[in-house]
């Protein structure tokens, strides 16, 4: 398995791996259900001050990264803030991860993690919205694990609808 | 019935909604319209160098746009001579030449017929390959814009286009330009909903941002003015003051780097016939293009330009300018298809007929005038009114 927690020969030291290791779990897992509910502000909440957010995708036809949403957490504060003011898609959102690899190195981590998101009409009926991975820098503040950074990398380039929420 | 009664206005006012759902008219349009006009198809960064290549469709057809080793860009049918196989398989490459991958035939990125495999199998026919080169499609540029045309027999592009080039010659055409950012989209809806989107400003309401930041789209008079075009193309700009208000929005940190003959935060739309817009913010471009595939679903594609050789720091303004209201994460995007997808869920079920353009307003940007000129144009090269769909004039 790779990672630092897995490498630990102290005792002591593989048990904080251990439980680093899952508290960065249950902070992603925190993000797939906070967004699902839109409760945006304790999303927000999961962000280190100097965090960055970016929503983007290869695209083949320029044949570069091209980034759809970059915005440091000053911004996306006040983007979210203005979801409500906005006429949007009327579908809910239902985040499904996989499990992360994640990268222990100190109070910093990284994680790379496949998602999908399902989304389900006001009629009933759901489909798959977006497929993708996340690529996510963390740091250990005041024993809290925080996003240093969340980077929503999508595979799926043609969407149903657009989006006023982040991914 | 009531929703079928047509409005007690001139018929240059009111739309028959039948237009956007007729899959005849629909097919019509693809002959009449797609068929014989220019097209834009890409920017020319996007085949930068001798060998690079880009694939789109044109009117239905599949078309290679590729600029050859003496620097010219062409396009042609992606279509083998051969058997029919699409010569290239990739939305955009490299190449020195193109293999078609089923039978080996080799053509130059000039079209012409470089090798077939097994020559010696044609001898008998004296196979004159000189003539057997890819189709070529017309292809022409106006300020870093790729427009390609079917017909041979069209008028040149900047005779098509004539001033509606007034507004975006200098931005565009007297910086290197690249494309920075693309996403695409299949929207529920007839093609011409999505232009009519954009083109009028009435809608600005729509948008929470526009409502603080557009203040001459809401007030009674405006600087801003609509221009109206022969061939059916239209935009709006200012000759004064008609800034976007960023700071009345409280949007931050998008001002500066204005492209060449830009003033800080001014704003201006061209929307050219059929199917592209071209939407300047001080520092930023978004080119919207279309590729109807039916009567109810539209391809559209979305580009960002800014200036080639930004450094990090400028390159990240224009990104943020650009996202922050025309990425699919945007503020205003989403609502505009969310609009335009709910026209076409009501408009297909024909409960009410008509739809209406009838706002006159001394050419302020609310003033439906360009959409009238706009359908007038669609009704002349289909030779139908669009207020009656189903009387044909020839």
């Amino acid at each position: 398995m790779k990672g630092a927690a897995m490498s630990q020969e102290n005792p002591q030291d593989l048990l904080r791996a251990l439980a680093d290791r899952q508290a960065v779990l249950d902070l992603m897992h925190a993000t797939a259900d906070l967004l699902d509910n839109e409760e945006l502000d304790e999303w927000l909440e999961l962000f280190d001050e100097g965090a960055e957010y970016e929503l983007g995708a290869y695209s083949p036809e320029i044949r570069r990264e091209t980034s759809w949403w970059k915005v440091d957490r000053a911004t996306l504060g006040k983007q979210l803030a203005e979801v409500r003011q906005h006429v949007r898609d009327p579908a809910r959102r239902r985040h499904v991860l996989g499990l992360p690899l994640i990268y222990l190195n100190g109070d910093r981590a990284r994680a790379v993690c496949a998602f999908s998101i399902f989304r389900t009409l006001p009629d009933g009926t759901s489909s798959l919205y977006v497929v993708g991975r996340y690529e996510d820098g963390f740091v250990k503040k005041a024993g809290r694990w925080l996003y240093a950074s969340h980077k929503v990398v999508a595979d799926t380039r043609v969407l149903d609808s657009f989006t006023h929420l982040p991914l | 019935m009531y929703g079928h009664l047509r409005p007690n206005l001139p018929d240059t006012h009111y739309i028959d909604n039948r237009i956007y759902t007729d899959e005849q008219i629909f097919r019509d349009e693809q002959a009449h319209i797609f068929g014989k006009v220019w097209q834009f198809v890409c920017h020319e960064s996007e085949v930068a160098m001798p060998g690079d290549f880009r694939c789109t469709q044109v009117a239905g057809k599949p078309v290679i746009i590729v600029r050859g080793q003496d620097g010219q860009i062409r396009a042609f049918f992606n279509v083998c001579r051969h058997r029919g196989a699409e010569v290239v398989r990739e939305e955009s490459g490299h190449a020195s030449d193109f293999t078609c991958f089923y039978h080996h035939w080799s053509y130059r990125l000039d079209g012409t017929l470089q090798s077939v495999a097994k020559p010696a199998g044609y001898e008998a026919v004296k196979l004159d390959t000189a003539q057997l080169g890819l189709v070529p499609v017309r292809a022409e540029l106006v300020a870093g814009l790729v427009f390609a045309c079917l017909d041979p027999d069209a008028p040149s592009l900047r005779e098509f286009l004539g001033g509606i080039c007034e507004p975006f010659l200098q931005p565009l055409g007297t910086v290197p330009m690249e494309v920075f950012h693309f996403h695409k989209a299949i929207i529920h809806t007839n093609w011409k909903l999505w232009q009519d989107n954009n083109s009028e400003r009435y809608h600005s309401m729509l948008h929470a941002s526009n409502r603080k930041t557009l203040p001459w789209v809401m007030g009674k008079t405006s600087p801003m003015k609509l221009r109206i075009f022969p061939n059916g193309h239209s935009g709006y700009w200012s000759d004064g003051e008609a800034t976007v208000n960023y700071e009345k929005g409280g949007y931050t940190g998008v001002t500066g780097g204005s492209l060449p003959g830009m003033r800080d935060n001014e704003m201006r739309v061209a929307n050219l016939f059929p199917d592209l817009m071209i939407n300047i913010r001080s520092n930023v471009v978004r080119l919207d293009r279309m590729v109807p595939l039916d009567a109810g679903r539209t391809l559209v594609e979305w580009r960002g330009l800014g200036v080639k050789g930004d450094d990090e720091d400028m390159r990240a303004m224009r990104l943020r300018h650009h996202n922050m209201f025309w990425g699919p994460a945007g503020r205003n995007l989403p609502e505009d298809v969310l609009a335009v997808e709910s026209q076409m869920r009501a408009i297909r079920s024909d409960a009410v007929r008509y739809s209406i353009l009838a706002r006159e307003e001394d050419m302020n940007p609310t003033d439906d005038a360009n959409l009238r000129a706009y359908y007038q144009e669609w009704g002349r090269r289909m030779g139908r009114s669009p207020s009656h769909a189903d009387a044909v004039s020839k």
